[in-house]
């Protein structure tokens, strides 16, 4: 019998037919593909902010000024007051209502919820900083200006401690401000929001000088900060284009790639691999949960695919969550070491992808790696296998089964293991098996490792055949022993959850059938690893969730 | 070479900032604590934000508790005036966090207490004791017209009682009327500090 090794997946002659122009070097200075931008209206609040701060300086320390301030808002106060009528006071004490401790807490609350249903983490760290923020600055402003409530005129409306910048105004300012830019998509609803806010903020503002709460610089240095600081937070840490507010169910990883991203992709694949994307399309979404997968069809005679894998931090954080929770379940049972950047990330990957590559087996061609955000987002470029079909929905033969069996055995050879063999990285064309996704394989694995591969490329040959068939081609190429160590190595978490999930759907105990198979069979090998660094991570997380529970409980009450 | 936009922006912001901390810092020499200190003797005659502050809280009141000087041992901690009350702290390092309490109220109860002779003019003195075995707790109040004003002893040191008349003597009171003369000086009768009737 001879068995036909798969080879390198593009060696017949199926290399896309790429049209490249000349890459171009970005110039020193000129933005990347897709700059973290705060907006001309970013940078404007920012500078009103600055001018509060002076402002208020000054009249901290001028006394001059203080007067010439107090009696000009006076001035302003004079005319609210001389349309105080019964009906409006009751109505500008029901629109103050709104930048009351109460409003407040309630709008955090409801927006609270809907940020951990949605697990909008970022958003919500953003949030609650710029709220600290600006808390914190417009008590510590008024603390320091010591400014009194509007002076010569009966003030009708609840009030506390001293004046400037007026807190109330700040802190519900933040509010709607964090509102629009947490819980409201980009585009057209927030514009309406905008809009919506500008009204509020009126109307709020108007309420405080009528009831003579504040003065007119005091609720104007309130607007500013309230504003400044949460838009500034929001359009730096959460840019609309690498975490959107979208209230779509699916995988938190997947990154938007219309509008600005979308463009960025198209301009760093020219400059820097000489690519024409004309259309750029998520592809295998629910079977990837680490990046965007995505296809894109790249000009040429005729046009053809390239694959792409869109890292960005917040995948490097899945990445880190991701080992931190497999070595406090299991200690470290195989390399945990986090990335630290994601440049490193798709490096890593990319390498892993080449030496795959180099051993000759059946995986996609690299293309290479392109920046979009220096240190932020980054894309893998590789061969596309068009029309590939996964292995857990094609008619698996006797090659197909021989063709999974020489795949570990090369990988084996070439000291090398995949780490994630499961049916959405295996996929059939043309009666040909291809191996995708080296983004956990690994260099010089222990010899465990290598034998769970080999078990879970049983398991999923025999998700689509049947053990003894699977068994009895794998003895051709592997030891009894071999398999038995194998299947020894393998249980839990070691089998990727999509592969458990599918023996789980077809009510097969496919991995106890397989341990019954070898004549001889060792015990199970442990997979729990204690070391004092475990205890010690396990004890450091446990302190982590009480402070973080003892810091998150004041964070509860209202920001006011 | 020419620095970028971004670049020209953030060494622009950094001015303004280094401007804004050092305007703050000067800032930072005046009473930071808000302290009410008891003003109007001395020239210029500018009034205290936060005894105005305080007087706002009660526009009623017609005296209005006042430091004269924090004694050595004793700290001013905290300033609390919203509508309807105002009211300060004064912790001590022999007392212990929250030895006095200063409040000013529109009224208060005198009930259970001793009236005793008054050592401030316009104003009724009332005593109440209520522990002596450890440290001193009790209660002094002043009743003038339209409000009060409160001191809430809770001392937790071994001398008793002794430290309240150290205390008490660095406290006065300053008239509403003196007060808003103040303001009416400092900006040249523009302002005052009570609306006219």
């Amino acid at each position: 019998m001879t068995l036909t090794p798969g080879g390198r997946a593009d060696s017949s002659a199926e290399r896309p037919g790429l049209a490249r122009s000349l890459p171009h070097r970005r110039p020193s200075g000129e933005p990347p593909p897709l700059p973290r931008k705060l907006n001309n209206s970013g940078k404007y609040w920012l500078l009103l902010a600055l001018l509060v701060v002076v402002l208020g300086s000054f009249v901290a320390t001028t006394s001059r000024t203080a007067v010439t301030i107090d009696v000009v808002d006076h001035r302003v106060l004079d005319l609210l007051e001389e349309l105080r009528t019964p009906f409006l006071t009751d109505l500008m004490t029901a629109i103050g209502w709104l930048a009351s401790s109460t409003a407040l807490v309630i709008a955090w609350w409801i927006s609270l919820a809907i940020l951990i249903i949605w697990r909008r983490w970022r958003h919500l760290l953003v949030w609650v900083v710029a709220m600290l923020l600006v808390s914190n600055l417009a008590l510590a402003g008024a603390e320091v200006i010591q400014r009194p409530r509007p002076l010569d005129i009966e003030i009708i409306g609840p009030w506390q401690g001293f004046a400037m910048p007026s807190a109330p105004m700040a802190v519900f300012a933040a509010t709607v401000v964090n509102v629009l830019y947490a819980l409201v998509p980009a585009g057209r609803s927030r514009q309406l929001g905008k809009a919506i806010a500008a009204v509020l903020f009126v109307l709020v503002a108007f309420s405080r000088m009528y009831l003579a709460q504040d003065g007119p610089t005091d609720v104007l240095f309130g607007l500013i900060i309230g504003v400044a600081i949460p838009l500034a937070a929001f359009r730096l840490f959460t840019p609309n284009d690498v975490f959107p507010v979208t209230y779509h169910r699916g995988r938190k990883a997947h990154l938007d790639v219309t509008g600005e991203r979308g463009l960025a992709i198209r301009r760093a694949l020219k400059d820097q691999l000489g690519l024409m994307a004309k259309d750029i399309q998520p592809f295998g979404l629910e079977g990837s949960g680490g990046s965007t997968p995505l296809r894109i069809t790249v000009e040429g005679d005729p046009d053809s695919f390239v694959f792409c894998k869109l890292y960005a931090s917040t995948h490097l954080r899945s990445d880190r969550w991701y080992k931190l929770g497999r070595t406090m379940l299991y200690g470290r049972l195989e390399d945990e070491s986090a990335f630290n950047t994601v440049r490193r990330l798709v490096q890593y990957e990319d390498y892993l992808l080449r030496l795959l590559y180099e051993a000759d087996l059946p995986v996609p061609k690299p293309y290479g790696i392109v920046e979009i955000t220096p240190e932020r987002e980054y894309l893998l470029v590789t061969q596309f296998f068009d029309g590939a079909k996964e292995v857990g929905e094609s008619e698996v033969d006797d090659s197909l089964i021989d063709q999974g069996l020489l795949i570990v055995r090369q990988l084996w050879d070439a000291g090398l293991a995949h780490r994630d063999i499961k049916p959405a990285n295996l996929l059939v064309r043309e009666d040909r098996l291809l191996l995708i996704d080296s983004a956990f394989a690994e260099v010089r694995p222990s010899p465990w490792r290598q034998a769970v591969d080999l078990a879970n490329m049983m398991l999923v040959l025999a998700l689509r055949t049947d053990v003894q068939r699977v068994y009895s081609r794998a003895r051709l190429i592997f030891t009894e022993d071999e398999i038995a160590e194998a299947f020894a190595a393998t249980r839990g978490i070691t089998m990727p959850t999509q592969l458990r999930r599918m023996m789980r759907q077809q009510g097969r105990r496919l991995h106890e059938e397989f341990r019954q198979l070898p004549p001889t069979k060792p015990k199970p090998i442990r997979i729990q690893r204690w070391s004092w660094r475990r205890v010690g991570l396990l004890v450091a997380v446990g302190v982590g969730v009480l402070v973080g529970v003892a810091i998150a409980i004041p964070l509860l009450g209202s920001p006011l | 070479m020419v620095p970028s936009r971004s670049r020209r922006w953030w060494a622009a912001v950094v001015t303004a900032v280094a401007v804004a901390s050092s305007l703050s810092a000067c800032s930072l020499q005046q009473n930071i604590e808000g302290i009410p200190e008891c003003t109007g003797a001395e020239e210029p005659r500018v009034p205290n934000s936060a005894l105005v502050l305080m007087a706002q809280s009660v526009p009623t009141a017609q005296l209005l508790p006042c430091v004269r000087s924090v004694p050595v041992g004793w700290m001013f901690s905290d300033l609390v005036a919203k509508n309807g009350s105002a009211e300060f702290t004064f912790d001590s390092d022999r007392e212990g966090v929250a030895a006095l309490i200063v409040s000013l109220r529109p009224s208060c109860s005198v009930e259970g207490t001793s009236q005793v002779e008054s050592d401030q003019p316009d104003a009724d003195r009332y005593e109440r004791v209520s522990r002596v075995s450890t440290g001193f707790g009790g209660e002094r109040i002043y009743t003038f017209p339209g409000g009060c004003v409160v001191y809430t002893f809770d001392l937790r040191g071994e001398s008793h009682a002794e430290p309240v008349t150290e205390i008490t003597n660095a406290l006065g009171f300053v008239t509403r009327s003196d007060l808003a003369d103040q303001v009416s000086e400092h900006s040249n009768g523009q302002l005052s500090l009570d609306p006219a009737d």
